[in-house]
């Protein structure tokens, strides 16, 4: 008995680790990790080149934490050790230390585009409590409404009220389509909701003094490519990018030079669950989170928010705010930290220009851009913020004036409303 | 290549480990370990395996001519010179251009080269054949094959121990491969992962969120305290950890070598924490530099001073590591003075020897003067604050860890094991070790799969 028993643990230990061995070559390879955001890496390229410059042992050593057969079990068995070696804490502050997670740092680290993944949900509709009707299809979720003449007739209107009441202002217009104008499977379609039939009943009523910035021919080129990463998939706003394409047709219509997107710094905040993984069930949205990667503007000095428009109580904020992310579900969040009723943006530009912004949460993503053309620029909530707007031109020495809004609110009265309430 | 990862797991230890078990003849095993050493060594060093194997064969050879003739004093230093020059221009080629370029109107620089891993290894194991050859402890090797065997050994290569040719002289002719040793080889070699993967990477990492910049300015007391009492714990578990490794794997194919470290935390005294830590580099200085020098029996403290000095460089190209050495140097004169005169229970020795340990890895963790006086400082008081909320809540989020670290740097976990395997039948015994290899072979592939965090800190050497 103690001539086999001695043999028992080596024997053990071999078993254990060709086990794995051979599991690796009979185990399908991971394409991509989608919770994780990125792709995994494959086998690397076997060339004198690569091995001598260390290439191929770098990738080497990623395909086998990458391909590890048991992956998923493992990393939850580390977690489990991470969680057991660490207490919660939390400092005075309210800041909360996180107990270090097992994730895969290993791999080849490029984030994927949403045409990487593989979703199972085919042109799913859904209407969802409280009202929303959702479509899912291929990973996106969107939303879908239409449009009645009337609300779009009376956002005409206001339009052209502030652009008469406002004389020494220029007065701009954004419509910002939504992700639905150009992933909405055909069989949903209708001249009702039409994004593009909307904005142009809008812009049929407004006078020659409202200057139309079209942020819909930009966005349509972009999302005809199906790997550009335009628009949220779990959420209603548009990426840092598809915003771009706002700052792009902005700056077209203003006359300014338009800073081009690759040369901007990118920053990322990764696990972004939108506003849709709250209202479906549908795992494709709950699932894949979406990722934001955003565009540093170096040029801004000084960001401040306000309760109001008077600028009496003040608090600090930023054009990026990403400190409490780590508790927070709405990511879209880091753009200027949300929406304050005044938020006053100063910059290092050797310019005078003073732009005021008055938007809705899409604005928050477009916002950042424009920094680089002006010296001061206000950002005005009208869901929170009270006065007059005419005063505030003139004691701010306004210069440019940006409505923003998104179709969304365009098939309601309510941005029509919100509009009118700044002019008293 | 790193023992914790999986392509050493799963490519190249199994068939390691089979084909030398697979193979009875001795020079058949021989070569093809040579042949997986170089593998192992070029897969992280594909140009410098062959400065490795260059150094290797040049002592060999200067050995051999002066053995020939006659073991002449002149060779031996010319066999030494050459096998440290190498390590002297990689490692400390800086350094000493630093020190010419005081000469007014000099201004010398070292090309941009990366340090060869395990250099500082690999020539000191060159010199202990030359001079134990040169002293009579050793055979001639006649077999170059044979030698380069012997430095390119994949278990101690890269990390140590610093293992003397005279400990497998008699293995590299003759090993036989017994399953006893085998599973002690198994063992030693899950106990070192463990002690690495699960235990140093952990508390590592407190260490490097607190001192964020590798610097600990606006951390508090607490925070530095603590998070040098981690990296008291870090270094220990990754290195002793490292050891156990290269100590299982030897067993696993045929070879004994010494022990590295001793439960050098339970020290009752700073001589006796250096004959429990870092054990094969401290014996090396201690026979190959102090006895030569003359040892104890004249010029007691500068033989000492040099050593320390040495031994603060071997560890580093910088002065924060000669000041590390020389603290110890200081120490040991002291201590050596007071115990000599006085009797002190270890009840009141154990922990101040603990804490003079911790304050000495301040100097070895902040390579800039500036920042190891500025934790220093902030360690005894004299910083902006006592505890900052951030530093503290890290610590804090540890404890668990710590805990488990300071049992496992005693020998309590050892004896009691120890205690309980004679009074268990050998089914028994089986089944626990297999238990125990399994649960460490799971817990332990889950964090080296990921990769997240997984700095080696003695690798720099």
């Amino acid at each position: 008995m103690n001539k086999i028993l001695k043999y028992v643990v080596p024997a053990l230990f071999l078993a254990m680790i060709l086990f794995v061995s051979v599991s690796y070559i009979i185990v399908e390879d991971n394409k991509t990790f989608p919770k994780e955001n990125r792709a995994a890496q494959q086998f690397p390229e076997v060339s004198k080149e690569s091995v001598f410059s260390g290439e191929f042992t770098s990738g080497m050593i990623k395909y086998m934490n990458d391909q590890f057969p048991f992956r998923n079990t493992f990393m939850k068995i580390g977690n489990k050790f991470n969680d057991v070696m660490h207490l919660d804490v939390s400092t005075g502050d309210g800041i909360k230390i996180e107990k270090p997670a097992v994730n895969a740092g290993g791999g080849a680290g490029e984030r994927l585009a949403p045409s990487d993944i593989e979703f199972k949900s085919k042109e799913v509709i859904e209407n969802n409590p409280g009202g929303t009707t959702l479509v899912i299809d291929k990973g996106m979720a969107m939303e879908y409404y239409s449009f009645e003449p009337s609300y779009l007739s009376a956002y005409a209107k206001s339009l052209n009220r502030y652009a008469d009441e406002l004389p020494d202002v220029n007065v701009y217009s954004m419509l910002v389509p939504t992700s639905a104008e150009f992933y909405l499977p055909e069989k949903f379609r209708n001249d009702d909701c039409s994004q593009k039939k909307a904005i142009d009943a809008v812009y049929a009523e407004t006078n020659s003094k409202v200057k139309r910035v079209d942020v819909y021919s930009g966005l349509q080129k972009q999302t005809a490519n199906k790997d550009n990463y335009i628009y949220f998939r779990t959420d209603h706003h548009w990426t840092a990018k598809g915003a771009y394409e706002g700052y792009a047709a902005f700056c077209k219509k203003a006359g300014f030079t338009a800073v081009p997107l690759k040369d901007m710094e990118k920053a990322y905040v990764d696990d972004f669950y939108g506003t849709f993984t709250s209202i479906t069930e549908n795992t494709d949205i709950t699932e894949n989170p979406d990722y934001i990667e955003y565009y540093l503007q170096p040029e801004t000095k000084d960001v401040t928010a306000f309760t109001d428009l008077d600028m009496a109580t003040s608090y600090d904020t930023d054009l990026f705010v990403t400190w409490n992310l780590g508790d927070v579900q709405n990511k879209y969040l880091v753009f200027l930290g949300g929406d304050h009723p005044l938020t006053r943006i100063v910059t290092n530009r050797d310019t005078d220009r003073t732009l005021v912004v008055i938007k809705d949460s899409f604005g928050n993503a477009l916002t950042p851009f424009l920094v680089n053309h002006y010296k001061t620029i206000y950002v005005i909530d009208p869901r929170t913020a009270h006065g007059d707007i005419r005063d505030f031109c003139k004691e701010h020495n306004v210069d440019d004036l940006l409505i923003e809004s998104y179709t969304f609110s365009l098939s309601t009265d309510g941005a029509r409303q919100l509009l009118d309430t700044m002019m008293p | 290549m790193l023992f914790t990862e999986p392509v050493f797991m799963f490519i190249f230890l199994p068939l390691c480990l089979i084909l030398q078990y697979l193979i009875k003849n001795i020079a058949a095993r021989n070569v093809i370990l040579l042949a997986m050493s170089l593998v192992f060594y070029a897969w992280g060093e594909p140009v410098y395996v062959f400065l490795m194997i260059g150094v290797s064969l040049i002592g060999w050879t200067l050995t051999k001519i002066m053995h020939d003739k006659g073991n002449k004093k002149s060779l031996l230093a010319v066999a030494v010179v050459v096998s440290l020059i190498p390590l002297l221009f990689f490692k400390y080629g800086q350094m000493i251009l630093d020190i010419v370029n005081l000469i007014p109107r000099v201004d010398l620089h070292m090309p941009e080269l990366s340090l060869p891993i395990g250099i500082s290894f690999y020539s000191f194991q060159i010199l202990t054949y030359v001079i134990d050859v040169y002293r009579g402890e050793a055979k001639v090797q006649k077999n170059p094959l044979y030698f380069m065997l012997y430095i390119s050994l994949f278990p101690q290569l890269i990390a140590g121990p610093i293992v003397r040719y005279t400990e497998v002289e008699n293995e590299l002719r003759q090993r036989r491969i017994k399953p006893e040793m085998v599973t002690n080889g198994i063992y030693r070699f899950m106990i070192g992962m463990g002690k690495k993967v699960l235990l140093a990477n952990v508390v590592g990492k407190v260490v490097t969120d607190v001192f964020a910049n590798g610097s600990a300015a606006n951390v508090g007391t607490v925070g530095v305290w603590g998070a040098m009492l981690c990296y008291t714990f870090q270094i220990y578990f990754d290195f002793s950890g490292y050891s156990d490794m290269a100590i299982g794997l030897g067993k696993m194919l045929g070879f004994t070598y010494g022990e590295n470290f001793n439960y050098p935390y339970i020290s009752s005294s700073i001589k006796e924490f250096w004959r429990r830590w870092h054990i094969s580099m401290s014996t090396f200085f201690r026979d190959y530099i102090y006895i030569p020098l003359g040892g104890n029996r004249k010029r007691r403290i500068f033989n000492m001073f040099v050593v320390w000095a040495t031994t603060g460089l071997w560890h580093g190209a910088g002065y924060n590591f000669v000041l590390w050495g020389l603290y110890y140097f200081v120490l040991l004169v002291i201590e050596g003075a007071i115990l000599k005169k006085v009797k002190i229970p270890k009840v009141i020795t154990l922990p101040i020897t603990f804490v003079l340990v911790i304050i000495g890895w301040v100097l070895f963790y902040f390579e800039d003067l500036g920042e190891c006086l500025r934790a220093l400082s902030i360690m005894f008081g004299m910083g902006s604050a006592f505890s900052d909320p951030v530093s503290t809540a890290i610590v804090k989020s540890a404890i668990p860890a710590l805990i488990v670290c300071t049992v496992c740097a005693t020998p309590l976990y050892a004896t009691v094991v120890n205690k309980v395997k004679v009074k268990v039948p050998e089914v028994v015994r089986t089944l626990v070790m297999c238990a125990f290899v399994v649960v460490m072979f799971v817990l332990c592939t889950a964090f080296t799969i990921s990769s997240t965090y997984n700095p080696f800190l003695y690798f720099k050497f």
